[in-house]
């Protein structure tokens, strides 16, 4: 696997990347000085956060960079050939014939108002010259290779009946039909949930050796990189930091940036204690029902469709429980509803032994301040048009027992706690992704809440910047004591915060149990698949190739 | 303010630039006007423009300047009014309906959909034969026909600022209904009302233009540049000036209007939500 | 797709009722006696105790609009108070002519703002944006009559190129037709042009930053073929539903161009009927308008999955 001194297939050579600078503004320099090699049928991942220009580097190959950025230095070479010196219609030749590309969002990478067919096949009319019934013939079987059921159906079909796992498939095949000898892959699998996102990049390696095709993958998953590749560059800000073998990079990483972002794996913990025999139960979720109503038709009323069915789950005072799924499993709308934000059709939730149904107006307002939720996207869950300080407050609104000054006081501190001192004036578009998940979980410990329920908290946010959010958030558990219902699909994350585990799917729990011995030892189907498709550096990795 | 005025571009400039010079047209004719806007002197009838009548007169020796001045004044006001009754019955029935949902949202939108299957100029034509002419009517005849849009445009985006987490965060914080709408629905629902405020300005005034024109709007003998137009039709081969002022004045106008709403929208949107 | 359709249908039924109601009612709104009302004042007492009759004036309300409603299904509109004539009859005809114009204007415009915005979009930030929305711009903001004024004042009156009063039926001469309606024809090709070219812009601004844009350009795809069969039937969508609502619009309410060209289209005889209070035809220009936006907008709603198959399946 050692790249041949003969002309590699990619070639980067002191690449600079920059914004063109019109109207004002200067240009700034999005990537700098990039080299590297990809030799024929080699997997080689390109890793960076975001920011770090991988997705750039990437687009410039087939110079595809958008509006207002372009390439001042450097050669991008093809075999030798220089990319970007070839007049348009040449690079148009090297477009899907010799370069592939697949990018990142199932939902728009595929034109929704045109067929599949003819979107399969316009690659290949413009490629190959070839009959339009050969080339129904080859998408057929394309299409049966990437394991789609009923391929003359998908092909007479539009892109918005199929699920974004299957679109990745499809959008795979149609890239692969041309045949190409590289493979870019930007980001193919971010949007999936872990079983799809598997499914994909396993037909994807097994394509690219059918064909001998090198691939480029764009991630920021380190857990895929060891999975898939063979070497990786790592990129930080528009500079490369280290590049190599994965194995060595990630075994023994050199550069500080490689480090810190190796570091920043959720990795179990020796220290996570569940909490005594003796504390009290919390929460209590017994046979819970959740529907959606369903949308009515003409002549009669909607069918309503179950999300969550018949779950029961404990929680006790100070213990963090994670609820595992995929998206659609259902454990958002539970958690949603043991706050009581949902109704529920069937069962009960009981709060410090009330039932939410039949709590008291004051008993209720008690809750409220009791219980607290740290939402999945820290773009949609603060007010863009309040200060910090009014949202962090906003629960102690409610809170009769304090006066202004003590409120204040309180948000004050909780900032500081959250490592946002000065910020209490700023509004929330002036700050980054992980700041913003900062002030949330402060405006959800400031009431000093008994229960946490955390939807999603990190899944948004970079891998570097995950792992300050998850440290803050334990260190804030083991200081307020507060318990945590802690809702992810990131099995990884799981092991480092959580001492008990309950896994969804279709609305149902499927098992259930301390997270050590549920890891070590799964009983059920779907929790083994889960643990198998989650890449992590900790798992035995499979054999490759 | 700065910044926004190093961001703007020459069309935010040249929409302050006209309509300020609208409004300080306004101010002036408030206190002063060259001569009486309808005081006829069958002397000097359509005169053209000169030192003594910069805009020429009319066929009964009118002023065109002073009469366009008066009628800046009483379309800018009939605008003002029906833009203040649109928003503020369109935004609450679009807040209603957005929020609340269920029937109420079908019986308000059933009421916004009959009311726009009718085109604007003959639901208002409707109106006025019902109500007579009068700047009373006009105003209530144009409120009716826009509110519908308010309506659809508040509503819509209540729908979207709805799904936001942020008003789920201020329910279990423990807000009720009304809280949440007042203080986190509502703040984030003025931005695009604000714009369609100057949009619907800039249509009201043509409407109200469009109306005189067909001789259902403002009553003579008070100008409006409407008015103004029609009655130049039967001189235009003689007395081109009539024809082109009182269109250029509400050319200008609009134009104004357009650009500086432009601007707002621009300047509220990326800055809010980066 | 069927489904689709029945559904639409379906939907525009509640609304015609409702535009109808609401029809009855605004006549009703009128104070005074609702037969002296549509007779007009110098009706002698057995026509108002006729049309009393007629309307059921004594019965109550929700029967009389039963009534009138059933008279309209049949194209019964009653009877012109100011000519005598069926309604029915004079709406039509001058709805013709109205439809001539509106239908070629709206086309042409459509037209000129499909090809102006998608080229602007593309060629973003470039000259010939800022010119398209510049040209959009000025358009946006000229009124319509007022276009139309100096139009005729420049190739009617002074050049003489053009007929500008009045109109030839086309069972008389074709020709002259034609010559009459091109001034109204160019002056609401112009007006509507701006708001259609803006609409189109945006949205094809919207859809060239999507993937599946690049991806077309991924694959070797010629720009022309990118932009043709990618981007055109996305980005024309949001513009197709404006150029419905647009249309069914246009067809009651070019009064104020009928009026600066003299055509005798339905705009002009509403406003007729307005001034001198001849209330059946003002009656039955509002409900015949509405049901004819209504129509185009389910129309052009059975056209949308065209461009966006994404409808039929919600």
């Amino acid at each position: 696997m050692i790249a041949s001194v003969a002309a590699p297939l990619l070639r980067f050579d002191g690449v600079r990347i920059e914004t063109s600078g019109r109207a004002g503004s200067e240009a700034r320099t999005l990537l700098e000085g990039l080299s590297f090699d990809v030799a024929a049928g080699e997997f080689v991942a390109v890793v960076g956060e975001s920011g770090s220009g991988k997705t750039l580097a990437a687009r410039s190959i087939l110079n595809l960079l958008p509006a207002g950025v372009r390439q001042t230095a450097g050669r991008i070479e093809l075999q030798g050939r220089d990319l970007s010196q070839l007049s348009a219609p040449e690079m148009r030749q090297v477009r899907g014939a010799q370069i592939g590309m697949v990018f990142q969002e199932p939902m728009v990478s595929l034109n929704p108002a045109m067929t599949l067919e003819r979107q399969l096949a316009e690659g290949m009319q413009l490629h190959r010259n070839l009959p339009s019934d050969e080339i129904r013939r080859q998408s057929i079987a394309m299409l049966e290779r990437v394991r789609i059921s009923n391929p003359l159906r998908c092909l007479k079909s539009y892109p918005h009946e199929f699920s974004g796992g299957m679109r990745q498939r499809i959008m795979l095949a149609s890239v692969l039909l041309l045949k190409p000898k590289l493979l870019i892959a930007d980001e193919p699998t971010t949007a999936l949930d872990t079983l799809s996102q598997r499914e994909v990049l396993e037909l994807m390696v097994e394509l690219a050796h059918d064909n001998g095709a090198a691939v480029l993958l764009i991630t920021h998953d380190l857990g895929l990189v060891a999975r898939y590749t063979e070497r990786a560059i790592v990129l930080e800000k528009g500079r490369l930091m280290e590049s190599g073998f994965t194995d060595e990079i990630l075994a023994n990483p050199q550069n500080p940036y490689t480090q810190r972002l190796v570091a920043s794996l959720p990795r179990g913990r020796a220290d996570l204690v569940p909490p005594p025999d003796s504390a009290p139960t919390l929460l209590q979720v017994r046979q819970a029902c959740i529907e959606y109503p369903g949308r009515p038709g003409i002549w009669r009323a909607g069918v309503p469709t179950q999300v969550v069915h018949g779950v029961s789950l404990d929680v006790r005072a100070g213990e963090i429980v994670a609820v595992v799924g995929a998206s659609g499993s259902g454990k958002s709308t539970l958690g949603r509803a043991v706050l009581g934000l949902k109704p529920l059709a069937a069962g009960t939730i009981s709060f410090d032994g009330i039932e939410l149904a039949a709590m008291t107006a004051a008993q209720r307002k008690q809750f409220r301040r009791d219980a607290q939720l740290v939402f999945q996207d820290p773009y949609s869950s603060l007010d863009p048009r309040r200060r910090v300080r009014d949202i962090v407050g906003a629960t102690l609104r409610h809170v009769d027992d304090l006066d202004a000054a003590e409120r204040r006081a309180r948000v004050q501190s909780i900032l500081e706690e959250v490592g946002l001192s000065s910020f209490g004036d700023r509004f929330p578009h002036q700050m980054s992704g992980g700041q913003r998940q900062r002030v949330a979980i402060a405006r959800a410990v400031v009431s000093r809440p008994r229960l946490v329920v955390a939807d999603e908290p990190v899944s948004a946010l970079d891998v570097t910047i995950q792992q300050q959010v998850l440290t803050l958030l334990q260190t804030l558990q083991a200081q307020y004591g507060f318990a945590c219902l802690f809702i992810t699909h990131d099995l990884a994350v799981v092991r480092q915060i959580a001492t008990r585990v309950v896994v969804m799917s279709g609305g149902i729990v499927v098992e259930e149990g301390p997270v050590a011995s549920v890891f070590a030892a799964p009983a059920h189907k779907y929790t083994r698949e889960l643990l198998e498709a989650t890449p992590s550096l900790e798992v035995a990795v499979l054999p490759r190739c | 303010m700065r910044v926004w005025l190093r961001h703007a571009g020459s069309g935010a400039i040249l929409g302050i630039s006209l309509v300020g010079a609208l409004l300080l047209t306004i101010a002036i004719g408030l206190v002063w006007m060259p001569y009486n806007p309808i005081a006829i002197d069958l002397a000097h009838p359509l005169a053209p423009p000169a030192l003594h009548h910069w805009f020429g007169t009319d066929e009964f020796g009118r002023d065109v300047l002073s009469r366009s001045m008066l009628g800046a004044r009483i379309s800018v006001l009939i605008a003002l009014a029906t833009v203040a009754v649109a928003i503020t019955l369109g935004t609450t029935l679009g807040l209603l309906a957005g929020y609340l949902r269920g029937w109420t949202d079908r019986v308000l939108m059933m009421g916004t959909d009959t009311v726009l299957a009718f085109p604007g100029i003959l639901l208002a034509l409707a109106l006025i034969a019902v109500l007579g002419s009068s700047n009373g009517s006009i105003i209530l005849a144009l409120s009716t026909a826009y509110t519908p849009s308010v309506v659809r445009v508040v509503r819509s985006t209540v729908l979207s600022i709805r799904e936001r987490e942020f008003i789920e965060a201020s329910r279990s914080a423990g807000d009720s209904a009304l809280e949440t709408i007042v203080r986190h629905v509502l703040p984030n629902v003025l931005p695009p009302v604000v714009v369609l405020a100057t949009s619907l300005f800039g249509w009201a005034m043509l409407s109200e233009s469009a109306l005189s024109f067909l001789g259902v709007g403002v009553p003579p003998p008070a100008p409006t540049w409407g008015n103004m137009l029609s009655e130049s039709r039967p001189y235009m081969d003689i007395a081109g000036w009539l024809s082109i002022v009182p269109g250029l004045c509400i050319a200008g106008t609009l134009l104004g209007i357009n650009l500086l709403g432009d601007a707002l929208r621009d300047w509220l949107d990326p800055r809010r939500e980066s | 797709m069927l489904g689709y359709i029945c559904k639409r249908l379906l939907l525009t039924l509640p609304t015609l009722l409702l535009v109808a109601v609401a029809v009855f009612l605004i006549i009703r709104l009128i104070p005074g006696d609702p037969a002296v009302v549509l007779l007009g004042e110098g009706a002698d007492a057995a026509s108002i105790a006729g049309v009393r009759a007629d309307l059921g004036l004594d019965r109550p309300l929700p029967v009389q609009f039963f009534s009138w409603f059933g008279h309209a299904l049949r194209g019964d509109l009653g009877r012109s108070i100011v000519s005598g004539e069926p309604v029915g009859a004079s709406i039509l005809q001058h709805f013709g002519i109205t439809a001539a114009v509106v239908l070629v204007a709206v086309t042409f415009a459509t037209l000129i703002a499909a090809a102006a915005g998608l080229i602007a979009a593309w060629r973003r930030n470039t000259a010939i944006d800022l010119a398209v929305v510049g040209a959009a711009t000025v358009v946006l903001a000229v009124p319509s009559f007022w276009l139309g004024l100096v139009l005729l004042l420049l190739f009617g009156l002074k050049l003489g190129w053009l007929p500008f009063v009045g109109y030839v039926p086309f069972s008389e001469s074709a020709g002259q037709a034609v010559l009459f309606l091109v001034l109204p024809v160019v002056t609401l090709t112009i007006t509507e042009s701006g708001v259609l070219t803006r609409m189109m812009r945006a949205s094809s601004i919207d859809v060239l930053q999507l993937d599946y844009v690049t991806h077309a350009r991924a694959k070797g795809l010629s720009e022309r073929a990118v932009l043709v069969r990618h981007v055109f039937p996305n980005a024309f969508a949001p513009t197709l539903t404006l150029v419905g609502l647009t249309l069914g619009h246009l067809l009651g309410g070019i009064a104020v161009i009928e009026t600066v060209f003299t055509l005798p289209g339905l705009g002009r005889l509403m406003v007729d009927s307005v001034l001198a209070r001849d209330y059946p035809v003002v009656q039955g220009c509002l409900l015949f308008t509405a049901v004819v936006y209504v129509v185009v907008n389910l129309l052009v709603d059975l056209c949308y999955p065209i461009f966006d198959p994404r409808v039929t399946a919600r």
